[in-house]
């Protein structure tokens, strides 16, 4: 059944009205259920207290960037990890005055630590405010525990705070330890490795071999001149001796030849040939060719012949070519010595640069390794003093520490519901429960309260619906019935928080 | 108020019980419901009859035109021209009855006559079928009336006339139930009845006659008096039956009878 808002609560109305004598027998029924639920309902104390962490000391803007402050968490769930653990449970029972006849037991103690942990409420009140709270049917033992719950937890918090900040510090300090010694480490490989391995740097190395390789190239180029000038000297001294001489020695021999024949014809022109002058001058010729068929033929006779007309200019020639070759000579075998030990000068500079090169990549891991643990020595060096500052602050209690801003106190009344809330309640409820009922076993009950849920069932037209009629004499019945329902129950009310109003000024 | 008129040769026939009926002569008993159409001495009868003053309908919680709660006359004369259209604007014999007893279907069978009988053009005739629990006579002040409908079907002495009384509402006519019985499926399988419910539909082309029968949860009495009408109106009381109640009560009616269902007593308070 689909019905309105509107036509729901007119049916319930109605139905309300219809079932008037039970209503308000379920009416009565529920007042009285309610107040004597009220008067047999134990009484609970709430004791609590509210603390503020004090995060804005005086401490705080100096030691900015300093000293780290315990940083905003959640401390509703901190507080609750702290103090509903055993023992301090236990510690808080131990403390307090439970009332019970003779000793407390093992078995009285489980009881009252379960009771404690059971009725402890731990809030938050804002950002930085705790509220603690406990529950119990006796008000100074509500206060008590309270008291006791909040103590133990500023101990608590002021302890782990203490030990926070040393354990921090600690560890710093033990790492500054530890990157000392490695700095030192790493320190002392790069003193000895200086200091063994040290093959001058790459740039002096370079300009000493490209030195050496400049002379080396220089004495080459000597050598290779004097080499030539060797040859060459050689060459001319050969030539002198042999063949320019023998063309010479027939040349000279065939200007004579030529010059004795022309006297010869001369004297012919005038003389018979047997003047003696013109026999002479053909003896003369003849001579004069047999030495020149001797020159052609061999060297023998004409060296023997004409050693006597060449060797004068020629000797100082060849002296001075000799000498000149010996020179040569001898300043070449000196470049050679030269060119060698350069040589050797060289390839040792050049295997001194290859060390270099190797000792360069050892050297640069060595200062990158140095240089890392410096720079986290120092830092951690900066962070060991920074924590000291915390641990101090932590120490004298000037850091982030909770403050009892409302401590706990004796509750006079006791919470939750009180008596007035159950006068107030029980009229209320009265009237409420038997709505729900009626609205329930309309929602419930199958009978047709609205003509357009006949259609789920039938398909007959529905042609009209009628409403209800009441004549006058029905409706002065009505009229009557209401006003003394009305009447009565004003009455009632009258009366009813009249007493109320009496019984919670205990007047009664 | 109104009362009958004895008219005609009075019967001797013995009126202790249905069972001692003698239905004489049908063809006699017709021919005298013939003459009753020759005249009308009702005309007569009604100049005695005083009618309703306002506060008398208000308390039979009757409609009129100028009531107060004039929704309610609304839904009769809705009610009536629904019914008016179903039958083509020809008059028609209507059954009312309701799922269960106490349910309303007098209330509404005797409004919707009411809304007839508004109209100055139509007049209304209301006959108490519930023979087992009577209650039109209560309303129209016929009680101790001489014959009723069991009195005229039981006894063929009874004219038509003598049984249909005034009722203190222009253009609307009563027969009231008579003695009380419960045997009324006899009755209403009477040929005598079936005669007697077309003659007063065709007596005039203006005159439509209302049932109110019984509940059809009480009695199987509807099924045959259902056959003996044009329509029937099924009234069903406000949170007083299931949906699955109506459906199968509806069963005793055939389809092309019902004209449908009315809603009484509903929780209306705002106009719709």
């Amino acid at each position: 059944m689909n019905i309105p808002p509107y036509e729901q609560f007119v049916i319930t109305v109605r139905e309300a009205w219809r079932y008037k004598k039970q209503l308000s027998f379920v009416f009565l029924l529920t007042v009285v259920l309610v107040l004597t639920a009220g008067a047999l309902k134990p009484k609970k104390y709430i004791s609590s207290a509210t603390l503020l962490l004090e995060t804005d000391s005086v401490m705080t803007p100096l030691m900015k960037e300093r000293a780290v402050l315990a940083s905003s968490k959640d401390w509703v769930r901190d507080a609750k990890e702290k103090i509903l653990v055993r023992e301090v449970l236990l510690d808080v029972v131990n403390k307090t005055d439970w009332n019970v006849e003779g000793v407390i037991d093992s078995s009285n103690v489980e009881k009252f630590i379960k009771q404690v942990k059971h009725n402890t409420r731990v809030s938050g009140l804002g950002k930085n405010s705790l509220l603690f709270s406990y529950e119990d049917t006796d008000p100074r033992r509500a206060f008590e525990v309270t008291q006791n719950l909040v103590e133990a937890f500023i101990l608590l918090h002021q302890e782990e705070s203490r030990q926070k900040s040393r354990e921090a510090f600690d560890f710093i300090s033990d790492q500054v330890n530890n990157y000392h010694s490695k700095l030192k480490a790493s320190e002392e490989r790069l003193r000895v490795f200086k200091t063994e391995k040290f093959e001058g740097t790459i740039g002096g190395v370079g300009s000493r071999i490209s030195n050496l390789e400049q002379q080396l190239e220089a004495a080459r180029i000597e050598l290779s001149e004097n080499q030539f000038k060797r040859k060459s000297l050689k060459q001319q001294l050969d030539g002198e001796s042999t063949e320019s001489r023998v063309q010479e020695l027939k040349n000279n021999l065939k200007k004579r030849v030529i010059e004795l024949e022309k006297t010869l014809d001369n004297l012919r022109l005038s003389y018979h040939d047997s003047y003696p002058d013109i026999v002479s001058i053909k003896v003369q010729i003849g001579e004069l060719e047999k030495q020149m068929a001797a020159v052609e033929s061999g060297v023998e006779s004409p060296q023997a012949s004409g050693r006597s007309n060449i060797s004068n200019t020629d000797n100082i020639l060849l002296q001075q070519i000799r000498s000149e070759i010996s020179k040569v000579e001898s300043s070449i075998e000196a470049q050679k010595v030269r060119i060698r030990r350069l040589e050797d000068l060289l390839a040792e500079q050049k295997s001194r640069s290859e060390r270099i090169h190797e000792n360069e990549a050892e050297l640069s891991e060595l200062t990158r390794d140095y240089n890392v643990n410096k720079d986290i020595y120092q830092d951690l060096l900066m962070r060991r003093e920074n924590a000291r500052v915390s641990m101090n602050i932590e120490i004298d209690q000037k850091g982030a520490n909770f403050k009892i801003i409302s401590p706990a106190t004796i509750p006079q009344k006791p919470s939750g519901a009180s008596v007035m809330h159950f006068w107030l309640a029980a009229p209320l409820a009265g009237m409420i429960i038997p709505l729900g009922l009626i609205y329930a076993m309309i929602m419930f009950d199958q009978r047709i309260r609205y003509r357009y849920s006949l259609s789920e069932f039938v398909d007959a037209p529905v042609l009209t619906s009628i409403p209800k009629v009441t004549n006058p004499a029905e409706a002065l019945t009505m009229k009557k019935d209401f006003s003394v329902i009305a009447g009565v129950f004003c009455l009632f009310l009258i009366v009813y928080f009249g007493f109320a109003a009496l019984k919670i000024m205990e007047v009664i | 108020m109104a009362t009958g008129k004895t008219d005609g040769n009075a019967s001797s026939v013995d009126q202790n019980g249905i069972k001692q009926q003698k239905i004489v002569s049908l063809d006699s008993s017709v021919d005298q419901m013939r003459d009753y159409t020759l005249y009308d001495p009702r005309i007569q009868r009604m100049e005695e009859v005083v009618e309703f003053s306002y506060s008398d309908l208000d308390e039979r919680k009757l409609i009129y035109p100028e009531m107060k709660q004039s929704r309610v006359v609304n839904r009769f004369r809705e009610l009536r021209t629904q019914l008016l259209e179903k039958s083509s604007d020809k008059n028609f014999i209507v059954m009312v009855t309701s799922i269960c007893g106490e349910g309303g279907a007098t209330y509404v069978a005797s409004n919707l006559a009411m809304a007839f009988s508004i109209d100055s053009s139509k007049t209304a005739l209301l006959i108490d079928a519930n023979l087992g629990k009577p209650d039109l006579d209560d309303i129209f002040g016929l009680e101790g009336v001489e014959h009723g409908l069991t009195g005229f079907l039981e006894n063929n002495q009874v004219d038509i006339e003598q049984i249909i009384y005034a009722s203190g509402v222009k253009r609307l006519r009563v027969v009231p139930a008579g003695h009380r019985t419960e045997y009324a499926s006899e009755y209403f399988n009477s040929q005598r009845m079936k005669i007697f419910l077309k003659l007063v539909r065709d007596r005039y082309s203006d005159r439509f006659v209302i049932v109110d029968a019984p509940p059809l949860t009480e009695t199987a009495d509807v099924r045959q008096l259902v056959q003996l009408c044009d329509m029937a109106v099924v009234v069903v009381p406000y949170g007083k039956v299931t949906g699955s109640q109506v459906a199968e009560s509806l069963k005793a009616i055939p389809k092309e009878k019902l004209a449908g269902l009315v809603v009484n007593n509903e929780t209306i308070l705002r106009q719709r």
